[in-house]
């Protein structure tokens, strides 16, 4: 038989809540960052889409029925997935694009498929994916970080956005002290590495999961990124090599989506073998998507990847917490 | 979750908080740092040669914007922290579509030329030989800008008594054309000229108010109820529109970029919706658009757009519709995604003519405006002008002088230099762009102070 229940799925003291607001206490650097970076803009896309998230989720459910599964405690969940999908937007995105991301999020993501815990993939990477595709045009807002901090007009612009500054992949006229305070043009959230960094840190002081997807993601990322990379073996590889593969790993999002989407409450295996296969496949994908699409992508399909097969993951490869169950008989238990 | 959990939360929370701001400060300062070290380094290779300094400032203008030409401005900072100057990284494009692209330096109070450097020469480049520009340097240099050329080609005899200056294709009949807004009083601007054997011969600038029971500008300017500095506007309209009948071409007029001229007694108020509509009207009149077309075409557009309309509106006297565009949906573009048509006429081209005949008729108007002179028809006390369209004061010692050079009136120059001999076009493209350089800094300072 299935036993059914809601992530996390180690044991804790921690309850669902408590984890989800050790989650938001990670995402104030980030959130810091932001706001320092870009100013209004980005601390009025966070919040925004935070409450957004709220109140679709709220209302949606209600209007499905999947009302009664959160009487419990507060949906913190919603302000989470809102967060880290304000997080990954540029600086001049519309705030339709906003409310497009939560209500696709809210409704077809999260209570389609029954509400909290039941959805099988992560809602702020999903959302930001979703928007990418379809809105790609209005997801090209990115700014110069520490200017124009009072700018607003770019919330209610209802054209496609126009790009200050193209993010640039000429590695070698980036510096790198630069890329790691947040001083090229990126997601609002990616900016500082330093920030992610200490998001990721409390995490794992806090014992919210078992990081060990995040760290397989991180390592297969950075080594198919070399591999791939034939360029890299073409000149001083201890000095240019080296340098830019750690810029991928600042740049690419990979950090990012290894604290906040992996790492985290969210679908992802929790064995130690099912966690290898699963980073190393995300790895893999986040480097071979890093020079071919944009940032949004790089970062949302290697997540919502290991959200696919984590089931499947799970039921080959189960580890000790967990019973593989046939799905055949109903209470024929196989192990 | 409880009591204990939720208090080690907050002050987690709080904790982060600080050391998330102090490492975002840090990285910002560290960051901001050494950029500003780099860029330094970067400016001190490039500018030093212009206009040495202890070090240089990116100038950041909402009014760079007015002047394309004009890639950055730096301010150039000495010992405690001294203006030493400006430099302006200018593209100036000419005639010819050949490009001078240079670093001009100029004096703290912005009224000198004091620097200058040629930058790497492209394809399609103006280009100066080291000699040449030392030629064009020591005639130029530390001197007061703007800056013009001058010539001793022979003037062509003319009776200046007999001729006066025009523009061709112009088709004899009224036309008119009118301001989509209202300005700050409820004023709609209309300009009216009435062409005779391809000559203007009368002009007449207005304008009627939104609220029906207030004075047309000029009647009101007459009663003290309108009032602008200097002469009252109605004087100001005449005035103005006297001199477009002397001149017959707007831009002779020698509009400022703040919108006044200084080559037209009497007239201190800003023109530039004057000159624009003038201009509309004379496009008007190459095609034979006149005042009854443009009415008409208007009042379709605003009926379609507004059924019933034509029924409600409100009409001058003269017939002219009051009404300002709220919006420009009424003039939006079908062939352009978000744009709307410019003027009335191009909406009636666009609503009746075939894209083939509107590209001749853009190619038509794309074409320079030739000026001919043609003999006066009728005036008692004229003042007339032999204009030179190439910015080429002649002879020195007596000289015609042209009403404006690169856009500047004529009385604004200070310094004439004879330039490269025999190179008269590549010298005036040299002064040309350091008058780029002046006309920002004039606007520049207005702007600051």
């Amino acid at each position: 038989m299935i036993q059914k229940s809601r992530p996390p799925y180690i044991r804790s003291s921690q309850n669902t809540s408590y984890a989800y607001l050790i989650v938001l206490v990670a995402l104030i650097p980030c959130i810091c960052s932001a706001v320092f970076s870009y100013g209004i803009r980005a601390f009025v896309l966070v919040l925004s889409s935070a409450l957004l998230f709220l109140l679709f989720d709220t209302f949606f459910s209600k209007m499905l029925g999947n009302a009664s599964r959160m009487q419990r405690f507060v949906d913190l969940n919603s302000l989470v997935n809102g967060i880290i999908f304000g997080l990954l937007l540029p600086a001049n995105t519309s705030l339709l694009i906003v409310v497009i991301g939560a209500l696709f999020g809210s409704f077809v993501i999260k209570q389609l498929f029954g509400g909290l815990g039941n959805s099988l993939f992560n809602q702020a990477a999903s959302s930001r994916l979703f928007v990418e595709l379809m809105f790609p045009n209005y997801l090209l807002g990115f700014s110069q970080p520490f200017t124009d901090y009072l700018k607003t007009d770019t919330l209610l612009r209802l054209k496609p956005a126009i790009s200050e500054n193209v993010i640039t992949t000429n590695f070698k006229a980036m510096y790198f002290a630069e890329i790691l305070n947040g001083s090229y043009s990126t997601l609002i959230g990616l900016g500082s590495v330093f920030t992610v960094l200490i998001g990721m840190l409390y995490l794992v002081l806090r014992k919210t999961t078992k990081p060990y997807v995040s760290i397989f993601y991180c390592i297969s990322a950075i080594l198919s990124y070399a591999m791939i990379n034939s360029q890299l073996f073409e000149g001083d590889i201890l000095k240019e090599g080296f340098r830019e593969v750690a810029i991928f790993a600042v740049t690419s999002g990979v950090l990012f989506a290894a604290s906040y989407l992996l790492a985290v409450y969210s679908n992802v295996p929790i064995g130690f073998r099912s966690s290898i296969i699963a980073g190393a496949l995300s790895g893999f994908l986040a480097a071979f998507l890093y020079t071919r699409t944009s940032v949004g992508i790089t970062i949302c399909v290697p997540v919502l990847m290991v959200n696919l097969i984590t089931p499947v993951l799970e039921y080959l490869i189960p580890h000790r917490h967990t019973k593989r169950v046939s799905f055949t008989s109903d209470k024929k238990e196989v192990e | 979750m409880n009591r204990k959990q939720i208090k080690k939360l907050i002050l987690d929370a709080v904790l982060i908080l600080f050391l998330s701001i102090a490492v975002v400060i840090g990285g910002m300062v560290t960051s901001t740092i050494k950029r500003n070290s780099r860029e330094q380094k970067s400016y001190l290779s490039l500018f030093n040669e212009v206009l040495p300094a202890n070090k240089y400032e990116k100038v950041s203008s909402d009014l760079l914007k007015k002047f394309p030409e004009i890639n950055s401005v730096y301010k150039a900072v000495g010992e405690n922290n001294i203006t030493m100057g400006y430099i302006l990284d200018i593209d100036y494009l000419n005639a010819e579509g050949l490009i001078v692209h240079s670093l001009v330096a100029v004096s703290s109070d912005g009224s000198n030329f004091i620097g200058y450097k040629k930058m790497e020469e492209e394809g399609n480049s103006v280009i100066y030989s080291d000699s040449e520009l030392s030629v064009l340097l020591d005639q130029s240099l530390n001197k007061t800008m703007p800056i013009a050329v001058t010539s001793e080609e022979e003037e062509e005899d003319t009776d200046e008594e007999d001729v006066v200056v025009s523009i061709t294709g112009l088709h004899d009949g009224i036309y008119y054309a009118q301001s989509f807004t209202k300005d700050n009083s409820g004023f709609i601007d209309y300009v009216e000229i009435e062409v005779n054997d391809g000559i203007i011969t009368r002009v007449k600038w207005d304008a009627f108010n939104v609220d029906r029971t207030t004075k047309d500008r000029s009647e009101a300017s007459l009663t003290g109820a309108y009032t602008v500095s200097g002469e009252n506007w109605a004087t100001q309209s005449y005035n103005i529109c006297h001199a477009l009948i002397d001149y017959q071409v707007p831009s002779k007029l020698a509009m400022k970029s703040d919108g006044t001229t200084d080559i037209v007694p009497g007239v201190t108020c800003n023109i530039r919706c004057f000159v624009e509509l003038a201009e509309e009207c004379i496009r008007n009149a190459r095609h034979r658009f006149d005042e009854e077309l443009y009415i008409e075409t208007m009042m379709e557009i605003l009926d379609d757009s507004m059924p019933g309309f034509r029924d409600t509106c409100l009409l001058t006297e003269e017939g002219y519709i009051v009404y300002h565009f709220k919006d420009m949906s009424p003039l939006s573009d079908p062939n352009s995604e978000g744009g709307f048509y410019p003027t009335i006429f191009d909406a009636y081209i666009g609503k009746t003519l075939t894209p083939e005949s509107i590209e001749d008729i853009i190619e038509d108007d794309n074409e320079l405006l030739e000026i001919t002179t043609v003999p006066v028809i009728d005036t008692s006390d004229p003042v007339y002008y032999e204009v030179g369209e190439d910015g080429v004061v002649r002879d020195q010692q007596n000289p015609v002088l042209t009403l404006s050079v690169d856009g500047i009136a004529l009385s604004e120059f200070n310094t004439f230099i004879d330039g490269i001999p025999g190179e008269a076009e590549r010298s005036e493209n040299f002064c040309s762009s350091i008058n780029v350089a002046y006309k920002f800094m004039k606007e520049y300072f207005n702007w600051m102070s």
